[in-house]
């Protein structure tokens, strides 16, 4: 028998190992904190690759072999470019598309996408269009000589429970026609949509003779011809490689802000990592003095505690990479709802594994976690085997830490506000904002000791010894509860900052409608209404029972060089309406409107090509470019990439255009029930027209806000849990240090009632200092989230509302999860004779 | 060429259509899906209500009737030729355009998708000396101007084959196509050889008992056409002569006629003959059977089923379809003083594109001497693949 040879770090490993196991609750709060972080990031990455990857799978099918697509930017094509490509391009492989979302009755609450294509040019790109269910070609041909009638995918048709033959009533578009069931196709699984005849979807959308998009094979030789071409004509040919480059672009602020959110939850994981780390770190220090004395050397000690991070890291990402998959696999419905609202391109809800994702978090843990352990490492190594046997010595080094954590919030904060005063990268806003936090949360320990030191002189003055005596003791012990506070302040912060900015952010968005959409009854007019039907159309509009006035609009895409954005030509009702909202008085930009060449932008396209009021923007009409000179600008939500607004007398006379695309039609005072069903009896035999109710379209837009922040919300609630684990690990750390303490009030005589009494006091105390440091701090963050994040990201402008409930929740979730936390603590400091903790430490 | 009575080209349509859809499905091309199915889906295969009928002779106008006819269910615009080059390689082809309305034409929809018009083209090329025949389909709706036809300037086109009128007049014409996948081409001048025939009764040709089951009807039996063309990798400067056939009509289906088989031929002598024969189920000939001799100054003269015969000679079994096509005939004019032998250029010119039926081009031999006297163009119709 040989006896083992055991090296120091084995040595010093099997006493973590010991310490950990001595202490469970430590260790699984610690593991718990970093597979929480670990598995937000994962879970919002995945769930955003998933989409991504299912947004291609849908338009696959219609795809098939198409090589290019074309497009107008921001807007439809007309069809007639189809027979230019066939006949004078001589590209027969060119397939037209239609491409919107509505809703079915059976399902309100969320959207499908409708594919509409010609089936008969379908197969030229060998699509998966003739691929129904069925044995026969009957569906696809249905398609054609049906009015209405649609294919579903598998998973859609098992969604709403309908087979071949059924008929689905639609509340989105408004009830033009039925739509029946003529067949099932089997696509990638989880993918749902409708497929449609051209016909079928221009008569539901109100758009004859209008595409989407224009799928194509073009040879090499003839691209940079046609791409030319068709720019000149406002067209863009993209090649199927850049539709999904387009994709990534169009949602990449929506996943920049997922991503720093869920990084969000990763620096409180992290600063969980350093309170635990720094914890064990104190707590063995007469171990590590000990060892020191036997002849342990520094960088030994040293990386014993990198390595013990490390391994906390890796369970921690294990369980983290585990729980992400299913959390993401849940969220991967809800962004790719949100992507199929707030970008109209159809996503599935398929999830899938990546493996970037999963190393991007672990890296991100792993990295956060060395940092962590970096600074309680260091303390550990420089113990001095004499020193490490004293405690004031500790506390000593601590206090005098204090000052240079100062500093630190200082310089984090300064280089924060600096980093976020002058970018205007939405990367670099966020890299601001984490060095925002990052100082409040240095600059935490200090507060409290502040706080507790107020406290306690209320306490003398009140003449109240407990309360002084517990904001004292849990002064002195902050030095070392501090990170567990600060991660707890951070937690709390996130909690309320995202809980205002939602907040700010509905409530803006219900203001906007109210103000944009005003009227009582929406009345959409196809553009084809033919002379006579228009007549007839405007002759009974002006019939309509209890009618007080009505605005007029038409929505086209700006037809300019690379028209992202949208023109409304708009004929306001000057005394029935409230739109535009803007900080310009009403009456005056309306007048403004209507006295020549002038528009209004709304604040993304004002940020976007950097227009002020007074600037001019030049536009191509068809008589050639025209300067229109900035009235105002104004707060529009529908489009992220902007909207010019414009007199429809003016627009009438540069574009040529006369059509209407939407009718508001605003009652008199009560009678805004009369009207609508009015207008439903009067219009009902005009095809296409659609009567809506202008209230359930607000209500409409609310929903799809609630929706789209429920990701966020996701984050909240996790940001919260995090709350509570830290608030744990502090209370621990809180107990550990007051040992001591409570065993001598309990030898000197106070009952068990009393000290958990001082116990509950104490761990309150912190919850609710913890929380009241978090309320500015969550405010800033808001403030930063509404007046930096949005703006770069979406160019939208809110109000900043602090909700007064949601402070208040975000108080008595830090105190009630404080106090909470203490009860478990102190029942054990009490279950015990007072000599064991007079012993200890 | 009125080789089939419209029914039987909508009966084709259907058919095409389905295969179309056939050929996506993968599912096995031998299996054809049941007519009346794809009728039913399509709709109005029995309502003619609504629809133009054909009912008394004279009604034909041109230039006006080169255009297309909405009102009536089905037409087509049928071209047909042999070609040949400066080394006397020789070449034929059909472009045919078809126009077919899925239901009765109400007023013009606002969506050119609602509208019933369905557009379908063939185009073919045998290479003879290649011993080679390659043919592809196309169909359309009228949105987008992508397929259409119109009178004044005559044009009639699906995606980019045409044949366009150059000027005011009907002719000169410009006949084009091309079609990536088959590799081939065409690009054709056609100029006046002799003045339109109407067929039939003044142009109103009777395709069973029934008054209204009929069609109009009118041919330019010869168009020297020059131009080029391309059959895979070799382009060819040719020429040679174009044969039309216009007709338009709306008829019921009866269990009249199984099948048909028509000709057009182009003779040296300057003449220019069509025949065609309806056959019942027992492959007998029905008396609608008729045709035309077109002497070479355009004078035409009407031929009824008594005055021509047609006799298989020999035949040819399809290795794909494994269908036994009649590919050589002895046609006999006795009072024109004819005896012809037509003979297939190339036995395999079968065209499985939806409904099966052989298309091709022919050599006209004497009967008496056997020496060739012209070429035309054959097609057979109705002839069920052998059951395995």
């Amino acid at each position: 028998m040989s006896i083992r040879r055991v090296s120091g770090l084995d040595l010093l490993l099997a006493g973590g190992w010991r310490f950990y196991r001595q202490h469970p609750g430590q260790l699984l709060l610690t593991i718990a904190g970093i597979a929480l972080g670990v598995a937000t990031v994962v879970a919002i990455d995945l769930a955003a690759h998933s989409a991504r990857q299912a947004f291609d799978a849908t338009t696959q099918l219609l795809r098939g072999q198409a090589t290019h697509y074309l497009e107008r930017p921001g807007g439809y094509i007309n069809e007639s470019v189809l027979g230019e490509l066939r006949r004078q391009w001589r590209l027969p492989a060119s397939v037209p598309v239609l491409e919107r979302s509505l809703r079915f009755a059976r399902q309100p609450g969320r959207s499908v996408t409708m594919l509409a294509t010609d089936p008969l040019a379908a197969t030229r790109l060998n699509t998966g269009l003739g691929n129904t269910e069925s044995t026969s070609a009957r569906p696809t041909l249905e398609l054609m000589a049906e009015p209405g009638s649609v294919l579903l995918t598998n998973a859609l048709a098992r969604e709403l429970d309908v087979g071949a033959g059924d008929q689905l009533a639609l509340i989105e578009p408004a009830d033009v026609m039925r739509l029946t069931v003529a067949g099932l196709l089997p696509a990638e699984e989880g993918a749902r949509f409708v497929v449609a005849d051209l016909a079928t979807a221009q008569r539901l959308f109100g758009r004859p003779g209008e595409l989407s998009r224009i799928d194509l094979q073009v040879p090499t030789a003839q691209e940079a011809r046609l791409a030319t071409a068709m720019a000149s004509r406002g067209l863009r040919l993209q090649t199927v490689a850049q539709r999904l480059g387009q994709f990534d672009g169009m949602t990449r602020s929506f996943r920049i802000n997922l991503q720093a959110l869920s990084l969000l939850a990763l620096l409180v994981g992290a600063f969980l990592v350093y309170s635990t780390v720094s914890f064990t770190v104190v707590r063995r220090r007469a171990t590590f003095g000990l060892l020191r004395a036997l002849g342990a050397s520094r960088p030994l000690i040293y990386a014993q505690v990198v390595l013990e991070a490390l391994c906390l890291a890796a369970v921690g990402c294990l369980l983290g990479v585990l729980f992400g998959g299913v959390l993401g696999a849940g969220l991967v419905d809800l962004v790719s709802r949100t992507i199929g609202d707030l970008y109209l391109r159809s996503a599935v809800d398929k999830f899938g594994w990546s493996a970037f994702a999963v190393f991007k978090a672990v890296g991100v843990a792993s990295a956060a976690c060395l940092l962590a352990a970096f600074l309680p490492a260091r303390e550990a190594s420089q113990t001095t085997p004499h020193s490490g046997m004293q405690r004031a010595s500790l506390e000593r080094r601590r206090l005098k830490q204090l000052p240079l954590q100062v500093g630190g919030a200082c310089a984090c904060g300064l280089g924060g506000a600096l980093v976020l005063a002058n970018t205007s990268a939405l990367e670099y806003a966020f890299a601001g904002i984490f060095l925002v936090l990052v100082a409040a949360a240095l600059l935490t320990p200090a507060l409290l000791i502040v706080m507790t030191q107020a406290v306690a002189a209320v306490g003398d003055r009140a003449d109240g010894f407990w309360l002084a005596y517990a904001a004292r003791s849990l002064a002195a012990s902050l030095s070392r509860t501090g990170p567990s506070a600060a991660a707890l302040m951070i937690a709390v912060a996130a909690f309320t900052g995202i809980g205002v900015m939602i907040g700010s952010f509905r409530a803006s968005v219900d203001d906007w409608l109210n103000y944009s959409v005003d009227a009582d009854v929406l009345i959409r007019v196809p553009t084809a209404l033919n002379p006579s039907e228009s007549e007839e159309f405007w002759a009974r509009l002006t019939t309509l029972e209890g009618l007080a006035g009505a605005t007029l609009s038409r929505r086209t895409a700006l037809p300019d060089g690379d028209g992202l954005a949208g023109l409304l030509a708009i004929q306001s009702h000057p005394q029935a309406g409230r739109w535009p909202k803007s900080e310009t008085p009403r009456d005056q930009i309306l007048a403004q409107l209507s006295s020549g060449d002038t528009i209004i932008v709304s604040e993304p396209l004002a940020q976007k090509r950097g227009l002020a009021v007074g600037d001019q923007l030049n536009l191509l009409t068809p008589g050639g470019t025209v300067a229109f000179t900035v009235a105002a600008q104004f707060i529009d939500y529908t489009s992220e990439l902007g909207l010019a607004a414009m007199d429809l007398s003016v627009y009438r006379r540069h574009f040529a255009d006369q059509r209407i695309d939407t009718v508001s039609l605003h009652a008199e005072r009560g009678q805004s029930e009369a009207l609508l069903a009015d207008a439903r009896t009067a219009l009902a035999d005009f095809a296409g027209v659609q009567v809506a109710d202008a209230g359930l379209l607000r209500g409409f837009v609310l929903q799809i806000f609630d929706r789209t922040f429920t990701i966020t919300e996701v984050l909240r609630t996790i940001a919260g849990l995090v709350a509570v684990m830290a608030i744990f690990n502090a209370l621990q750390a809180q107990r550990l240090e007051t040992r001591r303490e409570t065993g001598l009030l309990r030898a000197g005589g106070l009952t068990a009632r009393s000290v958990t009494a001082i116990s509950l006091l104490q761990t309150g105390l912190l919850g609710l200092g913890a929380g009241l440091v978090a309320l500015p701090v969550g405010l800033t963050l808001a403030w930063l989230l509404i007046f930096v994040v949005n703006r770069l990201a979406f160019g939208w402008s809110m109000m900043f509302l602090p909700q007064p409930g949601v402070l208040l929740q975000s108080l008595v979730l830090a105190t009630a999860a404080g106090i909470a936390a203490g009860w478990w603590p102190a029942r054990a400091q009490v279950s015990q004779p007072p000599a064991v903790d007079l012993r200890a430490a | 060429m009125m080789r089939q009575p419209p029914v039987v080209v909508f009966a084709r349509l259907l058919a095409t259509l389905a295969v179309l859809i056939w050929v996506t499905t993968a599912v096995s091309q031998s299996e054809r899906p049941p007519l009346t199915e794809l009728s039913d889906v399509l709709g109005s295969a029995a309502g003619l209500e609504g629809y133009k009928r054909a009912l008394l002779p004279g009604e034909i106008q041109l230039p006006r009737d080169h255009g297309p006819h909405p009102d009536y269910q089905s037409e087509w615009w049928y071209f047909t030729g042999n070609l040949e080059t400066e080394d006397d390689a020789e070449f034929g082809f059909q472009l045919t355009f078809f126009r077919y309305a899925t239901r009765a034409p109400g007023p013009t929809p606002a969506n050119a998708w609602e509208s019933p018009q369905i557009y379908m083209a063939h185009f073919a090329i045998t290479d003879i000396a290649g011993d080679e025949h390659r043919v592809v389909q196309r169909f359309a709706r009228p949105a987008g101007e992508v397929a259409g036809a119109r009178s004044e300037p005559f044009a009639v086109w699906l995606d980019d084959w045409s044949a366009e009128s150059l000027s005011e007049d009907f002719l000169p014409q410009r006949l084009r196509a091309h079609d990536a996948a088959t590799d081939i081409a065409l690009d054709l001048i056609l100029r006046d050889g002799k003045p339109a025939v109407l067929q039939g009764d003044a142009g109103l040709s009777a395709k069973g008992p029934d008054a209204g089951n009929a069609s109009w009807y009118y041919s330019k039996t010869r168009m020297p056409a020059d131009g080029t063309l391309r059959f895979g990798a070799h382009e060819h400067a040719v020429r040679g002569l174009v044969w039309l056939d216009r007709e338009w009509g709306t008829s019921a289906l009866g269990d009249y006629a199984t099948g048909w088989d028509w000709v057009g031929l182009q003779l040296q002598d300057g003449r220019d003959l069509m025949l065609y024969q309806l056959r019942d189920a027992t492959g007998a000939a029905l008396p609608e059977s008729s045709g035309s001799l077109v002497d070479a100054q355009g004078v035409r003269r009407a031929l009824t089923d008594s005055d021509f015969t047609m006799h298989p000679l020999d035949y040819w079994t399809s290795p794909a379809t494994g269908t036994r096509w009649p590919t050589a005939w002895r046609i006999d004019v006795p009072n024109a003083g004819l005896e012809l032998y037509a003979e297939a250029a190339v036995a395999d010119q079968e065209q499985a594109l939806a409904i099966l039926y052989w298309e091709g081009s022919v050599n006209v031999l004497d009967g008496r001497g056997g020496e060739r006297v012209g070429r035309g163009y054959l097609e057979m119709t109705g002839y069920e693949p052998d059951s395995p």
